[in-house]
């Protein structure tokens, strides 16, 4: 356990020092709705790559992947690895959602799709349905602050003042300068959440003995740990469920496809790609081999997910480099929470409020009260562990990969129809509740993703075929061809 | 343009082989034996050539 007062005056200087940056990032805003959302579309490779990464890595790695481990092994190794090979999806479409942007004046991914299909309605739909399975999800990141902060505490800081801590200060980050404030915070926070996780694996490892004594210590105690499906939780149908809908979250959530529409060029999003692949794949083996530490030091915890509290807890970290990984988790929730707020600030503002150029201060200000509405709703629904908004929060990955045939297609396939992307939203998302929440399929169990994806792919497929594109449609395909081949980029 | 393009094919097709392999190696080949490093050791080399095959894509964009 680690002492309240420590803890409070850990969160304080982690929230002076997140406010100066903040403040810092304020300065350089010019007042318009892209400034706003988009950093002005000048954010440097270093900081949108660290932003970028901070976001998609989440508080989920320390807590739920650490507990993924703990409870079944190395299949959350490969689960997380077939995630991050998702980041190839960046090679393909980075250079296409950033030119795209750019041509045709786009901040959300919702209204780049709406257009590419001359519908309105798609970007209404789409921001609806982000809306839907994204404002549950940053109910986790609320409830792992809230786990982490009064779990290392023993309960001196309960639940509901941890949550309170983590929503005001994503309220606050993200009011003062939107992405760009956001952007800073996230590229510092990013920073602090691998150097403290580096340090603490550090010691943990030499508490146990050093790399080869824990290598022996799992071999001989937990052998199975290092097997597929292993003590029971990796099964190749499990293993496919959840590493088949994750692998298309660089396209499937906005609050990272967004970060696409960012980089001040082309070089800057290569860089972002470069620190963002750096990041992952060392913040990956972190949380595994976090996750290993905490079988070997913290036998038969009752809940996995404490994992990372237990062992933060446990005297073999020391209490400085306890609250400095406190601080990453953290950094590493909050981050995740502002983003997504903010993506779908911009969603509400732009896609279903139909706040167009010329009304920046009014999509300001529609963006700010939407970021208020939904750190509040998940901080709310943190406390209340209301069942509906779990199931949605679990299922936010394959509710989200509905969105994907429309985007790929939009960039590849002419023939893609605004009908065809409204069914296969429509049908998709449609399918996923009705499995998940009526039937009660398990997100463990792979006919869901498989069959929301089959469902949205042959909706989409299927009704374009039979209907005709919209005359206002746009031609990403040709239009896009001469700058692609311009920048070498296939 | 012909050439690029089957430069590309030819990516998206290592692109699948890896990751198809990066699920049925572990799950098909070595899983089941004794307790050993080997699956998380082929997983580190999925995790590198992840990482080599993005850096292949973008290292003939033209900046």
């Amino acid at each position: 356990m680690i002492s309240t007062t420590l803890v409070w005056i850990t969160l304080a200087v982690f929230a002076v020092a997140g406010g100066i940056i903040a403040f810092a990032a304020a300065r350089k805003n010019l007042g318009t709705a892209a400034d706003y959302y988009l950093g002005g579309r000048h954010i440097g490779g270093m900081v949108s790559g660290l932003s970028y990464a901070a976001t998609t890595y989440s508080a989920f790695m320390l807590v739920v992947l650490t507990g993924l481990t703990y409870r079944g092994g190395v299949g959350a190794l490969g689960f997380e690895l077939i995630y991050f090979s998702g980041l190839t999806l960046l090679v393909v479409f980075g250079p296409r959602f950033w030119l795209a942007a750019r041509k045709w004046g786009f901040i959300t991914p919702a209204e780049m799709l709406g257009a590419r299909y001359g519908s309105r309605n798609i970007a209404r739909l789409t921001a609806v349905l982000s809306l839907v399975f994204l404002m549950p999800y940053c109910t986790t990141q609320m409830a792992g602050i809230g786990l982490l902060l009064s779990g290392v505490t023993g309960g001196g800081l309960n639940l509901g003042t941890a949550i309170a801590i983590g929503a005001a200060l994503a309220i606050f980050w993200t009011l003062v300068a939107g992405l760009r404030s956001v952007a800073w915070t996230d590229a510092v926070q990013a920073g602090v959440m691998l150097v403290s996780a580096l340090l603490a694996v550090g010691f943990v490892v030499a508490a146990i003995g050093g790399v080869g004594a824990f290598v022996d210590e799992v071999k001989q105690t937990r052998g199975a740990w290092l097997d597929v499906p292993g003590p029971g939780l990796w099964s190749l149908p499990t293993f496919l469920a959840l590493a088949i809908p994750w692998f298309f979250f660089p396209l499937s959530n906005p609050q990272v496809s967004q970060r696409l529409f960012v980089t001040t060029d082309l070089a800057a999003m290569r860089r972002m790609i470069f620190w963002v692949l750096g990041f992952g794949l060392i913040f990956t083996f972190i949380a595994v081999i976090w996750g290993y530490a905490a079988l070997v030091l913290e036998p038969d915890l009752e809940n996995p997910a404490g994992a990372t509290p237990a062992l933060l807890g446990s005297g073999v970290v020391p209490v400085g480099v306890s609250l400095l990984l406190i601080v990453g988790i953290l950094s590493a929730a909050i981050s995740t929470l502002d983003s997504i707020a903010l993506t779908l600030g911009s969603m509400v503002a732009r896609d279903l409020m139909r706040q167009g150029e010329g009304r920046d201060a009014r999509q300001i200000f529609i963006g700010r009260v939407v970021v208020v509405v939904v750190v509040l709703f998940a901080a709310w629904f943190a406390l209340q562990n209301a069942p509906i908004v779990d199931q949605l929060a679990a299922l936010s990955a394959a509710g989200l990969v509905v969105t994907v045939p429309a985007t790929i297609g939009a960039f590849f396939w002419r023939g893609g129809t605004a009908r065809g992307v409204l069914a296969s939203l429509v049908g998709g998302a449609g399918t996923a509740i009705t499995m998940a929440i009526i039937a009660g399929v398990s997100v463990f169990d792979p006919r869901l993703a498989a069959t929301v994806i089959a469902v949205t792919v042959a909706l989409f497929v299927g009704v374009s075929l039979v209907t005709r594109p919209s005359a206002s449609a746009l031609d990403f395909k040709g239009e896009l061809r001469k700058e692609l081949d311009e920048n070498g980029v296939w | 343009m012909k050439q690029p393009m089957r430069g590309f094919t030819w990516w998206l097709i290592v692109v699948g082989v890896v990751i198809a392999a990066g699920i049925i190696v572990p799950y098909g080949v070595l899983g089941g034996g004794a307790p050993s490093l080997d699956i998380l050791m082929f997983w580190s080399a999925f995790g590198a050539a992840v990482i080599a095959l993005v850096v292949a894509g973008v290292s003939r964009w033209r900046l």
